[in-house]
């Protein structure tokens, strides 16, 4: 008979485990915060700025409009806060509110870039670039190397849509699984892993001078 | 010897994305995002809140009285809707800009408000009482109904009052079998949405009917509405019309309605009537509208 227990890895496990722990100490905070102790929401706040940030970060590429967007999903849920019913987990629902507010702007503000793969080409080699990154001696310029592979990757990130942005930001960078990606963005987890497909397609497609260095 | 970055497996796009876990901001950053964070929420405090947030609000506290209202609200629509249909022997309103009301002319069943069919046309089905342009002119019209019975016919045609407050009076004559064609020519000057005649009865009794409704000549207020009703009764008792309180185009279309009654056949009083409008557009250039439908001719000046 086959065992679903033993099919999930210990590491999933374990993630899961603290998953559960972390939203239940995030129901204490919120269930505080609903009867009067907002307090506690700064709590809330300095447990998940960094998470919301970055997820915002690698949607937008751009740390000011990731900084306003941020503080709009906090500010947003503490006017909201009464009507969290705790259905979700708290930063489940604080991931949807912040991924609604970035795709409104993006859209808005039609921030889909595009960038030209001949740019990167034509710079220097991407071998060096990663053994400068791999050279733990070399701080200042390692720490060059790294901001320009941020920016390439983010010059690629840029080329996705945005659902398929959106989903890799979540799963890759943020280390969502693929049913938490599913309640966040709305979708299925059948719709998650296509758009995940695709983008990875994509990603490798554009970043194929990395890949093969 | 083979260089380091040959040496070292291949990168993938796992490793590169997981490059991009490592950009993060520094302490300066969060200084500078929680003095914003307040001033936003210093911001939101004072920012009125939009209208639609408060209907959401609005609508949670009164969800359960929200079931209600709708009903209410959709019965309150469902009988708006009913009291405007034409069919069902419900009123229409003539637009206030009409100068006079309509004047029916119309052969079978009677065509008093409300009393006509849905299959008819459409035109002549439609009621013929007085919408809310005549409030003004009530009290000072009259409303004559006159029968005109066949000229072998010697009995005078019975009075009916309406028991409308607006004074009318209906005055209809049964027609011989045999000749089954006879006239009634009606002055209304009804109130709104009273309708001339209620007695279907006799109505039906006379197979082919001529009705004409025209507005009966102003009266002064002073005079009693019963008491200013004239009923007459064409071929019965002439002497009974009161042609002094009939304005001139009251009386001409009085005297067509009476050559009409002479008619040989309902065909031939369609096809005079049209003749008529034909020939004298000037005398009916108040006609808005002509239908015919299966046994009924209506005219509205």
């Amino acid at each position: 008979m086959f065992n679903l227990a033993k099919s999930i890895s210990p590491a999933h496990a374990d993630v899961a485990q603290e998953r559960r722990r972390e939203a239940d100490a995030d129901a204490i905070l919120v269930r505080r915060v609903q009867a009067g102790e907002v307090d506690c929401f700064e709590t809330l706040i300095t447990k998940y700025r960094e998470r919301i940030w970055g997820v915002i970060y690698h949607m937008t590429s751009n740390r000011e409009d990731a900084s306003d967007l941020t503080q709009d999903t906090f500010i947003k849920a503490f006017q909201s806060i009464n009507r969290f019913q705790g259905q979700s987990a708290f930063f489940t629902w604080l991931y949807r509110i912040a991924v609604n507010a970035t795709l409104n702007y993006l859209q808005k503000a039609k921030l889909r870039r595009f960038f030209s793969l001949e740019k990167i080409r034509d710079e220097e080699p991407v071998g060096a670039l990663l053994d400068q990154l791999a050279d733990p001696g070399n701080t200042s310029d390692r720490a060059a190397c790294l901001s320009e592979l941020q920016q390439k990757l983010n010059e690629a990130m840029q080329k996705l849509s945005i659902p398929h942005r959106t989903v890799v930001t979540l799963f890759e960078i943020d280390g969502l699984s693929h049913e938490e990606i599913a309640e966040v963005v709305g979708c299925s987890v059948g719709t998650v892993r296509s758009r995940l497909h695709y983008a990875k397609q994509q990603l490798q497609a554009d970043l194929q001078t990395y890949l093969n260095a | 010897m083979i260089p380091d970055h040959q040496a070292r497996a291949k990168p993938t796009l796992e490793d590169l994305l997981r490059v991009k876990r490592t950009e993060k901001p520094d302490a300066a950053f969060w200084q500078d995002f929680e003095r914003g964070m307040r001033q936003k929420q210093l911001a939101a405090i004072i920012e009125p809140r939009p209208w639609w947030l408060g209907l959401s609000i609005l609508s949670r506290k009164i969800g359960p009285l929200g079931m209600p209202i709708s009903a209410g609200a959709a019965a309150m629509l469902a009988l708006v809707v009913m009291r405007v249909s034409p069919s069902g022997g419900l009123t229409q309103a003539v637009p206030s800009s009409s100068p006079e009301p309509a004047a029916v002319v119309s052969s079978g069943a009677s065509v008093s408000a409300g009393n006509t069919s849905s299959n008819a046309n459409p035109v002549a089905s439609a009621p013929a009482t007085v919408g809310t342009w005549a409030l003004a002119q009530v009290r000072a019209q009259v409303q004559t109904v006159a029968s005109v019975a066949k000229p072998t016919v010697a009995q005078p045609a019975p009075a009916i009052s309406n028991p409308s407050p607006a004074a009318t009076t209906l005055a209809s004559a049964p027609a011989k079998p045999d000749f089954p064609l006879s006239a009634e020519v009606a002055g209304i000057a009804t109130a709104n949405q009273i309708p001339v005649s209620n007695d279907t009865t006799a109505s039906r009794a006379a197979p082919l009917k001529v009705q004409v409704l025209v507005s009966a000549a102003p009266l002064p207020e002073t005079t009693a509405p019963d008491a200013s009703a004239a009923s007459f009764a064409l071929a019965g008792d002439d002497s009974q019309m009161d042609n002094a309180a009939l304005n001139p185009r009251q009386a001409r279309l009085l005297s067509n309605a009476t050559e009409v009654s002479e008619g040989k056949s309902l065909a031939s009083v369609r096809e005079q009537v049209l003749h008529r409008l034909v020939d004298d557009e000037a005398r009916y250039a108040t006609i808005s509208r002509v239908a015919l439908s299966a046994e009924r001719l209506s005219l509205k000046f």
